[in-house]
């Protein structure tokens, strides 16, 4: 369990990276969804010991971050895939696991060997898992970065933007992984993509600027766009007035886009459509901005 | 027990990048090509003469053996040996794996340990190789040499210089992201060291800051050691009497430099924490 209270960031020139953060993250996989600069690494990096925040307080399994030991506790339970993961280009893949695997505490030889080549396994590198990181291509990165994150059995796994640079059978497969790792552990993700979300979380949060706007089931997300969400043909003007498009088709004798609002009189011909989890997220976010009522 | 751990595979894979880097090779074949060159170029003129006696050909080929060794590796390890690992912490952030090593349970310490000893082990092991090789090269070339001199240069003087000065251009450069900025402090702080505080000190006398203050990065009383006291005691030069170091005077300087590197590693260490503690 993780329990965050009151916590608040703010960075040298006042800049308010989070505002009075209060989150219980139970076990299980909790999305963390919101746009670019709204605060999510910041949050990831305060709850992987990186940051301390300016006010405010995170327990991870019953360990105050706020003291030395504490996060050095709280650490030893950790798997982190940070945003931006670099490597040593002089050591190879399976030496760089070996490497983490004994820093995070794996100091059984015959275990950490073990559990380098199931993951080398589940992450398909296990041909290259011998040639050095500087040959390796940027999904195989970032492959080895999952892999590291998931060694030690981790007891909370933070995992920020994860599927950025895997082709689409990766992501399913990495998405499958995490879904499955939450059985086990608790595992955090943040992204600003919302598929990877609707997919795997049961429990999300979206955070604009610093605040928890939302916290719910995908489902609740999904419901405030409800009767929001129409789909409009026109022969290839863009709707108008305070409607928010969020996805254009292109068709033999038209156009039908995908817009959220109230078109009313304008578009008579415009018909309702059941709402995704992104159309949930668009609506949030316009609203939270003061676009829409 | 998970410290030790942690401690050795820092130490092991540190000890793996340093020698899997070119810094490291340039510097072991540059002593090696250089000393190698000297060996061929004098070699031939320390053919035995036939009314010398055995033992005084020997002290004159030792003397001539370590002088040619010491030479280029005082310098080295005094001056290019700390600007060469100046890299080795700040490399981690240059590679973008700062962040992970910070999300792991590995206490500061352990951390800054596991640096020092895998960059010592490196350095400390191409010097033994190289050590080796050239006196390998003079026993083939002019014949054998008085070894026991040979093998305390390596021990007293080349190897704790290595240690004193690797270890101070680790730790001067902790707080630096990249290797450039690196270099440039290491070599900064070295300018700093070397000439300006013992000038300070001593009424902007430089001979006197370059020759005589123990906390010198130079270790004067070290190199001096192995350039004049072998050279004096074969009697090839009068001046090199005049210049003999007392092995006390070595071990103040070790002593001293020990302290000195305790020093900047409080600073490294703190240096850590409050980075730890300010962000």
């Amino acid at each position: 369990m993780i329990e965050i209270t009151n916590l608040t960031k703010t960075y040298a020139g006042k800049v308010h990276a989070l505002n009075g953060i209060e989150l219980e993250i139970g076990s299980g996989m909790f999305g963390l969804v919101g746009p670019n600069g709204a605060g999510k690494t910041t949050l990831m990096r305060i709850i992987a010991g990186l940051l301390r925040p300016t006010a405010g307080s995170v327990r991870v399994f019953g360990h105050d971050l706020a003291s030395q030991r504490g996060r050095q506790e709280a650490k030893a339970l950790l798997g982190y895939l940070p945003q931006e993961l670099g490597f040593y280009p002089n050591l190879s893949g399976r030496e760089f696991l070996d490497y983490m695997a004994i820093l995070k505490g794996v100091t059984d030889s015959r275990e950490r060997k073990q559990q380098i080549g199931e993951l080398v396994e589940l992450v398909r590198l296990t041909e290259v898992a011998d040639r050095r990181l500087k040959t390796y291509s940027g999904g195989m990165k970032r492959r080895i970065g999952i892999a590291q994150a998931l060694l030690g059995k981790p007891k909370l796994l933070i995992v920020d933007e994860p599927t950025v640079g895997l082709d689409p059978e990766e992501r399913v497969r990495f998405r499958n992984l995490l879904s499955e790792m939450a059985g086990r552990c608790t595992v955090i993700l943040s992204t600003h993509i919302v598929e990877d979300i609707s997919h795997s979380c049961s429990d999300l949060a979206v955070m604009d600027k610093g605040r928890v706007v939302f916290r719910g089931a995908p489902g609740d997300l999904i419901t405030q766009a409800r009767g929001h969400v129409w789909t409009i043909t026109t022969k290839g003007e863009q709707p108008n007035g305070s409607l928010a498009v969020v996805s254009t088709l292109q068709l033999h004798d038209g156009v039908s886009y995908r817009v959220l609002g109230q078109p009313g009189a304008l578009y008579p011909s415009a018909q309702a459509v059941e709402p995704s989890l992104e159309d949930g997220y668009i609506w949030l976010m316009r609203r939270s901005a003061g676009v829409m009522a | 027990m998970i410290a030790w751990a942690q401690l050795r595979a820092i130490a092991g894979y540190e000890f793996r990048m340093h020698w899997r880097r070119r810094a490291l090779l340039v510097m072991i074949l540059a002593f090696v090509v250089l000393t190698g060159a000297s060996i061929l170029i004098a070699g031939g003129s320390l053919l035995k003469p036939e009314n010398l006696d055995e033992t005084r050909y020997q002290q004159v080929v030792s003397a001539y053996a370590i002088f040619t060794a010491w030479m280029p590796l005082g310098v080295g390890l005094a001056l290019i040996l700390p600007v060469m690992v100046a890299d080795t912490i700040p490399l981690d952030r240059q590679y973008g794996v700062r962040d992970l090593l910070d999300s792991l349970p590995v206490s500061r310490a352990v951390y800054l340990g596991g640096k020092l000893a895998g960059m010592w082990a490196a350095v400390l092991i191409g010097l033994g190789m190289s050590l080796a090789f050239v006196a390998l090269a003079w026993t083939l070339r002019v014949g054998v040499f008085d070894l026991g001199s040979y093998v305390e240069m390596a021990l007293v003087g080349a190897a704790a210089v290595a240690i004193l000065n690797g270890g101070l251009g680790v730790l001067l450069a902790v707080g630096q992201p990249t290797r450039r900025r690196a270099i440039l402090v290491v070599i900064g702080a070295l300018a700093l060291f070397i000439f300006v505080l013992p000038a300070i000190t001593n009424n902007w006398d430089l001979r006197l800051s370059f020759n005589g203050q123990i906390l010198n990065p130079l270790r004067m009383p070290i190199i001096n050691r192995y350039l004049f006291n072998v050279q004096a005691e074969a009697g090839l030069s009068i001046e090199s009497a005049a210049l003999m170091v007392p092995p006390e005077m070595v071990r103040d300087t070790i002593l001293a430099g020990l302290a000195e590197l305790a020093a900047v590693w409080a600073l490294a260490w703190g240096w850590l924490r409050w980075r730890d503690v300010g962000r």
